[in-house]
């Protein structure tokens, strides 16, 4: 049992000396694509990977579940990345610092960061794959139904009548509750605060009417909630596209064409599915992108 | 720096008071169940003495489940909210005052004891004559352990929406922002030290006076 | 007062703890129970307030059997005290005495004069000791209180379980002192488990000895002193009061060597020796040192005037004597019962072996009681 421990050790040790990149300089004809650590994210790197290594003869390493978005952000910037996916208003709000000013469209705000990444980071942001990744209210579809609510304008007027129940940073964020709250005149009582692993099941469970969740969450379909529509644009767009340096994507222009062949591919429900596989079902992140890309006839 | 965590207080300030009321709430009601459960069984349990070693054990296991653990067993049973968190406080602030009250009154001089019976006693009597007020003591350290440890494991009651003091405190974590983190650990600390001292307070009060 | 009728105490249905008691304590007797540990007195005892009942049998108290009765309201009416101390470290001097007086729900007043005048009888002021806490008094003030806490409710039975075992030499006497005073006050029953048996004897109207669940001999301290019942007793006794009475130095350690003269010698020749070695008696014996007799000095005298006469005619043949193999004890005893003045001492064929006389009694005696003062004196110095 030992020995066996020994070796599944050094296994795993020479496995991770041969995956890390040679310290003496890139091989140029292998790029590395990174992501943030949720799910989505994992099964986006897959799925550009995919593409890349049908369409060009460039090999692909993956560095999956990097970090937060701060570790993601400074990796490529710093060159240990060539390719990762961001989000429009993570971007513009977390990274750039920009305010975001309601009303606005995904488009201004796609090619505001657009515009300052490939200006100040050389960073260059490809086409968004379709889905909008943004915090949003929801709630059982069921009591949506019954009370007619589609929009956060509806959920408004309801709203004192109803129990919201959010994690700690939605409370929290400038441009999470206190934002919804002013904007659209909530009338929530106190709000529960907690743990972001419960707050679908307790609006599934009817703990609370109301909570606060990201719109390609796979349980949103899997517990059969809906997202209420964001009428005000309260929320800034948080549209998902591949982003690389722009050195990279000189020497390899042919990698700009294969990543846009997924551009508008996924909308949200595709994601939220594809979220629901990983989360719920238990497959790995790889091989759901790959069936994706499959079934899709991208391989 | 610190004008900037003055300032933060006054802000909040409605909202520390409102957690402080939960966190008190939470502590309170979870220690009165724990006392009511605790105190009689730890007395039954001195009667039935073969069966003390298993249920005391039984309750120990509980504490070595981490409290965070513990009240992630409570949701998928009882839901979110005020419910979960109670039960998950009560059964960790159970073992301190169980088993307090249970050697409390084992030690008591068996002679005392003899004493009262001989001269009278009725089992009634020897308990509240004799043997809860030569443990009482004993019975107040457990409290008062199981009183602090709950007000420190309330924190987390914020986690599955029962309010209280932790949810600055997590707020603060999600916003990595210390004041935020501060402005609950704070009035938690200090609600340690309060009831810790009220209760040592209570405690001088309904001691047995023989030095 | 205190009946025991056939009972017996069976622990885990093998033990027999207690075996066919049967006791009769009188009312106002001070009642000894004592034997090694384990010999089931305090078993006994607790039997009559309950704490233990009896696997069958029964236990009276004024014709009343007590298993009938409800065992705290029987309690209430028996004193009890402990060997270890036993009093509430958590109430006062005063709160303790008057528990049973408060278990019985006397009125304040009454339970308050009482304490007043039991602490005053044992010699501690009420003012200094009633509002102290056990724990600041000593070990004998402590078990002061436990007696008169017993005392308190009035009961006209008092158990007091190895009461003083745990006390000091000095304290001891004082509190056997004391409660043979209460004793002579009240009138009590009292049950009085020990182990001591010099306590049982200087206390007890009664003792009760046990021995392995059995009672094997009750009597007053006299009586058993004087007959034991058995060898255990005996010992028992005996163990704590060695050389006292039983235990004499041998017949052999104490005989004197005996002026002898054969029956053949005549008269003159047998004053000339009794002048020679100032005795008035010579002790006759034949040449293997058989012992034929005694002559004494009155007798030759009357026959002196007759010439043809030898020792062997005038010796008195009829003689106590005392072999051996004998007690010292019987030795004295044969002396007094008979009124004579020496024994001759002899083996087991009639040869004489040597001589007590009254006069090497009293040395004995005054030997004996030297060493025991001796004794008693080492005992107070402890």
């Amino acid at each position: 049992m030992r020995k066996f421990i020994l070796l599944l050790i050094s296994i795993l040790m020479a496995l991770s000396i041969l995956g890390c990149s040679s310290p003496f300089g890139k091989d140029t004809n292998t790029v590395i694509i990174g992501g943030k650590n949720f799910t989505e994210q994992d099964i986006l790197v897959y799925l550009m990977k995919g593409v890349i290594e049908k369409n060009t003869n460039l090999k692909v390493e993956t560095k999956a579940y990097l970090g937060g978005t701060n570790v993601v952000a400074q990796a490529i910037e710093r060159g240990d990345l060539d390719i990762y996916a961001e989000y429009t208003g993570t971007a513009l709000v977390n990274i750039l610092g920009e305010e975001y000013t309601p009303p606005s469209s995904p488009e201004i705000v796609y090619e505001k960061v657009k515009d300052i990444y490939a200006d100040k980071k050389q960073i260059i942001w490809l086409k968004p794959f379709g889905f909008n990744n943004t915090y949003t209210l929801a709630m059982r579809t069921s009591q949506a139904d019954e009370l007619s609510i589609q929009s956060m304008s509806d959920l408004a007027k309801q709203s004192s009548n109803l129990k919201l129940g959010a994690t700690h940073e939605f409370l929290e964020r400038v441009d999470g509750y206190s934002n919804v709250k002013a904007v659209y005149d909530m009338k929530f009582d106190l709000p529960a605060g907690m743990d972001p692993g419960l707050t679908y099941a307790a609006c599934r469970d009817g703990n609370v009417d109301v909570i606060d969740a990201f719109s390609t969450d796979g349980r949103i379909i899997a517990f059969n909630l809906k997202v209420l529509e964001d009428d005000k644009q309260v929320f800034p767009p948080f549209y998902a596209a591949p982003l690389i340096r722009a050195d990279t994507l000189k020497l390899h222009p042919e990698i700009a064409d294969a990543l846009n062949l997924l551009a508008g591919k996924i909308n949200s429900e595709e994601m939220s599915k594809l979220n629901a596989k990983v989360d719920l079902d238990g497959k790995s992140p790889n091989v759901v992108a790959n069936e994706w890309l499959a079934d899709n006839g991208f391989l | 720096m610190l004008a900037n965590f003055l300032i933060m207080l006054q802000n909040r300030w409605p909202e520390i008071m409102i957690g402080t009321w939960q966190h008190i709430q939470l502590t309170l009601v979870a220690l009165l169940i724990a006392n009511l459960i605790a105190l009689p069984l730890g007395i039954l349990l001195t009667r039935k003495r073969k069966v003390a070693e298993t249920i005391i054990g039984i309750t120990s296991v509980f504490q070595t489940i981490p409290s965070l653990a513990l009240l992630g067993f409570m949701v998928p049973i009882f839901g979110i909210g005020f419910m979960p968190a109670i039960i998950a406080l009560t059964v960790y602030g159970l073992l301190p005052i169980l088993r307090n009250t249970y050697t409390g009154i084992v030690g008591v001089n068996q002679a005392v004891i003899d004493a009262g019976t001989g001269m009278g006693m009725t089992s009634r009597q020897v308990l509240f004559m004799i043997e809860l007020p030569l443990a009482l003591p004993i019975i107040m350290a457990g409290i008062r352990t199981a009183t602090v440890m709950v007000i420190g494991v309330a924190t987390l009651a914020a986690l599955v929406g029962a309010g209280g003091l932790g949810d600055l405190i997590f707020r603060g974590i999600a916003m990595a922002r210390q004041d935020l983190i501060l402005a609950g650990a704070i009035p938690v600390a200090l609600l340690s030290i309060l009831f810790d001292y009220g209760l040592k307070k209570i405690e001088l009060f309904v001691q047995p006076k023989n030095q | 007062m205190i009946v025991f009728k056939n009972v017996n105490k069976l622990y885990n249905k093998e033990f027999h703890a207690v075996e066919n008691m049967n006791l009769h304590i009188e009312k106002g007797e001070l009642f000894a129970l004592i034997g090694p540990s384990g010999s089931g007195k305090s078993t006994t005892m607790k039997m009559i307030n309950r704490l233990i009942e009896p696997t069958s049998g029964t236990v009276l108290i004024n014709h009343k059997n007590i298993a009938e009765e409800n065992p705290v309201t029987l309690r209430r009416n028996i004193g009890y005290v402990i060997q270890h101390i036993g009093l509430l470290p958590h109430m006062t001097i005063g709160e303790n005495i008057a528990l049973v007086p408060r278990l019985k729900k006397w009125d304040k007043e009454k339970s308050s004069k009482r304490v007043d005048e039991l602490l005053e009888m044992v010699g501690l002021p009420t003012k200094t000791y009633r509002n102290r806490y056990p724990a600041e008094l000593s070990g004998g003030q402590q078990q002061r209180i436990g007696v008169i806490r017993a005392l308190a409710g009035d009961p006209p039975i008092i158990l007091m379980d190895e009461p003083f075992s745990a006390l000091d030499p000095i304290s001891r006497e004082q509190l056997q002192d004391d409660l043979l005073d209460l004793q002579t006050k009240f009138h009590k029953t009292i049950v009085f488990v020990t182990h001591d048996i010099d306590e049982a004897i200087k206390l007890g109207d009664r003792i009760g000895i046990m021995q392995a669940g059995k009672l094997i001999q009750v009597d007053t301290p006299e009586r058993i002193l004087r007959h034991p019942i058995n060898d255990f007793v005996r010992t028992f006794i005996g163990a704590d009061r060695i050389n006292q009475i039983e235990k004499y130095p041998a017949i052999e350690e104490v005989m004197i060597h005996a002026i002898t003269i054969f029956p053949t010698f005549g008269l003159a020749e047998g004053l000339t020796k009794m002048r020679k070695y100032k005795v008035d008696s010579l002790l006759i014996i034949d040449k293997d040192k058989t012992f034929l007799g005694v002559a004494n000095a009155r007798e030759i005298q009357k026959h002196f005037s007759n010439e043809k006469i030898v020792l062997s005619d005038i010796m008195k043949r009829d003689v106590q004597t005392v072999k051996l193999s004998q007690e010292l004890g019987d030795a004295i005893n044969l002396i007094s019962e008979h009124n004579v003045e020496f024994l001759p001492v002899l083996d087991e064929s009639n040869h004489l072996k040597g001589l007590i006389t009254r006069a090497s009694l009293v040395d004995v005696m005054a030997e004996q009681m030297r060493t025991n003062n001796n004794d008693a004196d080492v005992e107070e110095d402890k």
